[in-house]
């Protein structure tokens, strides 16, 4: 399975619950991707080897 | 046909205080302001909406009681400069009823002494966005996410999911009252959390934390796309002791 990174969301606080298990901003999961679609569209997942977007600021 | 339901369940909640048991009427008004757009050579009146607004009319029974009685939470509120944060709720008890949340001033507040009757109350609230960032509305319908029943330390954990059949995506408000709170040892965090299919769960708003033993209130608001599910979670630190809270969310 694919894996995201917890990305907080707008206020980078954001934590998710998935299949019972918590897993805090800057932690990594593993999910199938039609699982955890929404949260990729709301930007609160994204892929494990997407840079964040504060290095792309940098 | 339509469903009814009593007022005789009614809860409301201000601030830190469950006032249920001295209130016996809460009356809310949603108000529409328009401007009349009417020109010349128009047979009747248009109008254009503006702003809207609320109110909020208490009534019940005045006593004494220290700290928490209808008197001193009333009386203290009058002279405050920080905005009231209220839930009524209907039907109370069961998670996904109605309710109305709603951030407020107290502008009025009458005490009456008839000779043959109960000494009662009455009091006004004028709701207020204060120019809060993401609070469309200072008074909003909304639902229940908590049955506002005690819950032991060890018993704390995600509350059951209301389901609002489809997303929204202009935000929302959540009020926050823990009346009771004997939770010790280390805080409790109170979080709202939306999912899109009621499986995966991210947070949604998170409160602060509530101290040990600590009673409070919150509202806060978000921006985001609400999505579909809604529940109340709650984790603590504490190694003792019991919690009561209230959580409500309003859909902007």
């Amino acid at each position: 399975m694919p894996k995201y990174k917890v990305t907080g969301g707008d206020d980078g606080l954001s934590g998710v619950e998935i299949a019972g298990q918590r897993y805090e901003p800057g932690e990594t999961l593993e999910a199938a991707t039609k699982k955890v679609e929404w949260m990729i569209e709301a930007g609160i997942l994204e892929a494990a080897s997407a840079k964040s977007s504060k290095s792309e600021e940098d | 046909m339509p469903t009814f339901i009593h007022g005789k369940g009614t809860a409301v909640y201000i601030n830190q205080f469950d006032m249920s048991e001295y209130l016996t009427s809460a009356d809310t008004t949603f108000t529409q302001e328009t401007a009349d757009s009417t020109g010349f050579g128009s047979s009747s009146r248009s109008f254009i909406v503006g702003l809207q607004s609320a109110t909020m009319g208490l009534s019940g029974m005045w006593s004494a009681d220290a700290t928490s009685g209808s008197d001193v939470v009333l009386e203290s509120l009058l002279a405050s400069t920080t905005n009231t944060t209220t839930t009524v709720a209907m039907q109370s008890g069961t998670i996904g009823n109605r309710c109305i949340i709603m951030q407020s001033d107290e502008v009025s507040y009458n005490i009456s002494s008839p000779v043959g009757d109960i000494v009662s109350l009455t009091a006004d609230f004028q709701a207020s966005t204060n120019a809060e960032a993401n609070m469309t509305y200072a008074a909003q319908s909304g639902v229940q996410l908590t049955t506002g029943a005690s819950i032991a330390f060890g018993a704390v954990g995600a509350l059951t999911a209301v389901d609002n059949a489809a997303s929204t995506a202009n935000g929302g408000m959540a009020a926050l009252h823990v009346p009771v709170n004997s939770v010790a040892g280390g805080a409790t965090t109170i979080k709202v959390q939306h999912s899109a299919d009621n499986s995966s769960w991210a947070d949604l708003i998170t409160f602060t934390a509530v101290a040990a033993t600590t009673v409070t209130s919150q509202l806060n608001t978000t921006a985001a796309t609400v999505n579909r599910y809604l529940r109340a979670t709650a984790s603590t630190a504490g190694s003792s002791g019991a919690i009561t809270f209230m959580v409500s969310f309003a859909r902007f």
